[in-house]
């Protein structure tokens, strides 16, 4: 309610603005009044006027910033000069849950201990992502495509002097790798397709950036065929999530040994059609014996002959799949000897070490720079490897079992970053390049 | 002592520059960088509907980042003193760029919980009072009626016809209260300023006067003013108010228009962004020659000051400062003005017939004559603070804040020490 006293103050103003400057000036002062009044607001600061307008969706969503800045003679912010401790903003496709959290969340954490901080956004999220490109001193982009949104992000990044750092996991830049890549088989044509169209996006946009930073040595070497970018390592490692996890007691129960195939995602059963032969004849050796099948697969690709000592366990989230590696006597690592798998990572190792699990892999990808022959488990040459590594574990439980805790010790003591990182874990370039 | 870093929290900063406490604002921080190596960042709004509210964008000018929070169109009144979203932003800032203090100036709209954010994060906060906002809802104390309101101090009470709500009022004044009781020290731009607000209870004790400053005449300026004098023998009026009452237009036009000789030349400033003040005024009906220009910037105001010889400045209400009347007597230019507030707190009052508040166009008419018979002379520059002097006076902040030796100043929760008040030479109208 407007007060007497007001209202006729309000009248004054509009006599005297009727004699200053008119009667149509003062109705029309009079009826922003009234608008303003009834839809709740009141006047801001003289002179703060709206700049842009809204509709030139996501991928303009800079644009006229961009255009008020440039008028302003204000567009280039170089990056900050003052003392900073450096901070990441990472942008990538976090769709993939193991991804997000060994390049992601546990980027996270790295840099942190490097003295650095990092903040991160799915690529989608844009208001969120250009929020964190603002206060960053240093862009990280994470397996991402060529694409509009990446655009603006390392426009963005180049108004604000922000060096941009590329991550990839994966030879997703690679026509060769998925040329030759055996999971491959398990999509169709036009799937296949899809993936080999992708890959010059992604090489696109790391060599749109001012350096790299890959998962692994023989990804490392690969990539560096591709860019005349620097190319760093920067492995995963057990960060503090994974080595929260302690693996408990194993019981008893009815069942002798039970090893577990983990898939985080869809088209590993190529992986396992390479130990099928092995595991089957594992399995059929003894009734008590179990496969435990964690996460994505596709049960008609199971030979019929170990369905019934097969246990199932939906995808889930990272705790729960260490409990339920945890609950296993051996993880198995298939991987076919092509050059996709050859750059992947030893994660799933790593996994399998936090829980306590033994490990026996094929000697490809990263994996065999993780497990120790004999020690933590076994690299297996062959399938005649497979079988004997499958065999001697069953029949010396208790060797198992200590393989289990000194793959569990190996992961802390080796593994792991708590300050400075160490050389086989991420290169000192890599690090010099962003904390320097 | 290099490395300290100054993070200046004002509603508008360059590359989004509004008004003369932004020019205050800007030009202390780019002085304060020259002599001190500091870093200096700075904070500022604008209002955007294609960002996401709140968002924030980094510019730099100048080697100053400036951060600047979108705020969205459309706003509720609370929020032009208590916005819990901006003062997040500005914790966010602060928690990213780790500055030694917070310099807040002028900030409504932003609210004034940009201080708690900081003071509970430990950073030092200097809160400089620019007009009274802090005191007065409608900020410059004038009335809906475009009429000075003349409180002093201000009793609240009394506001009744000025706002919508008398609790609002009493919300916000209690709010602003506690915001600024919070400031290590809060600077005023003049004693007057500074009486009316401490009297008014804004943080009784803790304030000190930090004058404004100005930029001298550049190198040319001189020489400048002396080649239009030598090409244009008429006296050369400039006023810069705009066709407000309060800024006493209508005093200057029943003035001019009563006088009975043309050989002058008025220039007028048209300051607003648009070119909106001037376009509907006629001066065909006044004697002498009339001329409207744009508003000018720092860079470009010896072309005006070096085109006049008197500078109009009748104003009608009792400013904080006045900067436009520093700029002229630092360049030898004569003021004619009225006795508004801390605007005649400088050296050069004594030499001037301060015209009352009120008095109508005849006082004025009387000057402008005056200085019409005795023609263009060369005046002596008075001595005012300048920009470099008022940036040094504020490092001596800070450094007593953090601590060093040679500060006066003593740090929250100790008040700082009380200002060396000079006999009040102004009350309120």
């Amino acid at each position: 309610m407007t007060s007497p006293s007001r209202l006729r103050a309000l009248l004054r103003q509009f006599g005297q603005t009727r004699r200053d400057l008119g009667m149509a000036v003062a109705c029309r002062m009079a009826a922003y009044f009234v608008l303003r009044r009834m839809i709740g607001r009141d006047h801001g600061a003289v002179g703060l006027r709206r700049h842009g307008r809204r509709g030139s969706g996501c991928t303009g969503y800079l644009t006229g910033v961009w255009t008020d800045l440039a008028r302003r003679d204000a567009f280039c912010a170089p990056e900050p000069g003052h003392r900073r401790r450096p901070r990441i903003a990472l942008i990538g496709d976090l769709n993939l849950p193991q991804c997000r959290k060994y390049r992601v969340e546990q980027a996270g954490a790295f840099w942190r201990a490097q003295g650095a901080a990092l903040d991160f956004a799915h690529f989608e999220d844009v208001p969120r992502a250009v929020a964190l490109l603002q206060q960053a001193t240093h862009l990280m982009l994470y397996r991402l495509t060529a694409g509009p949104q990446v655009s603006m992000y390392l426009y963005e990044a180049r108004r604000l002097g922000l060096p941009v750092l590329y991550d990839i996991d994966d030879p997703l830049f690679s026509v060769p790798a998925y040329a030759t890549y055996g999971n491959m088989a398990a999509l169709d044509d036009a799937a296949r397709a899809h993936f080999m169209a992708e890959a010059p996006g992604y090489l696109d946009v790391m060599n749109a950036s001012d350096a790299i930073s890959v998962s692994t040595p023989a990804l490392a070497r690969h990539a560096a065929g591709f860019t005349r970018r620097p190319v760093f390592l920067r492995r995963n490692y057990a960060d503090p999530g994974t080595l929260a996890f302690r693996p408990p007691e194993r019981g008893t129960s009815g069942v002798t040994f039970r090893l577990a195939f983990a898939s985080g995602s869809r088209g590993h059963e190529a992986d396992f059609a390479r130990i099928a032969g092995p595991v089957t004849s594992f399995l059929r050796a003894d009734p008590a014996r179990r496969l435990m099948i964690l996460g994505h697969f596709n049960k008609s690709r199971l030979p019929a002959a170990v369905r019934g000592q097969v246990e199932w366990h939906r995808f889930t989230d990272y705790a729960g799949y260490l409990a339920r590696l945890a609950q296993a006597d051996c993880a198995v690592l298939p991987l076919g000897n092509d050059l996709f798998n050859r750059c992947k990572s030893g994660v799933r190792a790593l996994d399998a070490f936090a829980a306590g699990c033994p490990v026996i892999t094929d000697p490809v990808g990263d994996a065999v720079s993780v497990v120790e022959d004999g020690e933590t488990g076994f690299v297996a040459a062959d399938l005649d490897g497979w079988q004997r590594a499958l065999e001697g574990l069953a029949s010396t439980p208790d060797r198992a079992r200590a393989m289990g805790r000194t793959a569990r010790a190996r992961l802390e003591e080796r593994w792991t970053v708590s300050g400075p990182a160490p050389a086989h874990v991420a290169d000192p370039e890599l690090i010099r390049w962003v904390t320097a | 002592m290099t490395d300290r870093h100054i993070l200046i929290c004002n509603v508008f900063f360059a590359p989004n520059t509004y008004g003369g406490a932004t020019i205050v604002a800007e030009e202390v921080a780019r002085a304060l960088r020259r002599q001190t190596g500091w870093q200096v960042s700075a904070l500022s709004l604008w209002v955007r509907d294609d960002l996401l509210p709140y968002s924030v964008t980094r510019s730099n000018v100048d080697g100053i980042d400036s951060y600047l929070i979108a705020l969205p169109p459309h706003r509720r009144a609370v929020e032009a003193y208590a916005n819990p979203q901006v003062a997040e932003g500005l914790g966010g800032l602060v928690d990213a760029l780790a500055p030694d203090l917070l310099h807040v100036h002028c900030v409504q709209d932003m609210g004034a919980g940009i201080i708690e954010a900081a003071v509970s994060r430990d950073i030092p906060v200097v809160l400089s009072v620019h007009d009274y906002w802090w005191v007065c809802p409608r900020q410059f104390m004038i009335r809906p009626d475009q009429t000075f309101c003349g409180q002093s101090p201000i009793d609240p009470r009394a506001c009744r016809a000025c706002v919508p709500s008398m609790s609002g009022l009493r919300t916000r004044q209690g709010l602003l209260m506690r915001q600024a009781a919070m400031a290590d020290i809060v600077t005023y731009p003049s004693h007057f300023a500074l009486d009316l607000c401490e009297a008014s209870g804004l943080v009784p004790g803790r304030g000190v006067v930090w004058q404004n400053g100005v930029h001298p005449p550049g190198p040319t300026f001189f020489a400048d003013q002396k080649a239009r004098r030598a090409v244009d023998p008429r006296l050369s009026f400039g006023y810069l108010g705009g066709p407000a009452r309060l800024k006493g237009w209508h005093d200057i036009r029943a003035a001019f228009s009563g006088l009975e000789r043309g050989d002058f030349r008025v220039t007028l400033v048209d300051g607003s962004t648009d070119g909106s003040w001037w376009p509907d005024h006629q001066f065909d009906d006044l004697p002498g020659d009339w001329q409207v220009r744009p508003r000018f910037g720092q860079n470009d105001m010896d072309s005006f000051y070096a085109g006049i010889d008197v500078l109009l400045f009748p104003s009608q209400w009792k400013e904080t400062f006045g900067l436009a009347i520093r700029e002229a007597l630092a360049r030898g230019i004569q003021v004619i003005q009225t006795d508004s507030g801390g605007t005649t707190e400088h050296a050069g009052r004594d030499h001037m017939r301060l015209i009352p508040i009120g008095a109508g166009p005849g006082p004025l008419r009387e000057q402008i004559e005056a200085a019409l018979e005795i023609g263009q002379t060369i005046r002596a520059p008075i001595p005012v603070t300048r920009f470099d002097d008022q940036a040094a006076e504020f490092a001596h902040f800070a450094r007593a804040l953090w601590g060093g030796a040679d500060g006066k100043v003593s740090p929250r929760p100790a008040p700082a020490r009380p200002a060396t008040r000079r006999e009040s030479r102004d009350t309120a109208a």
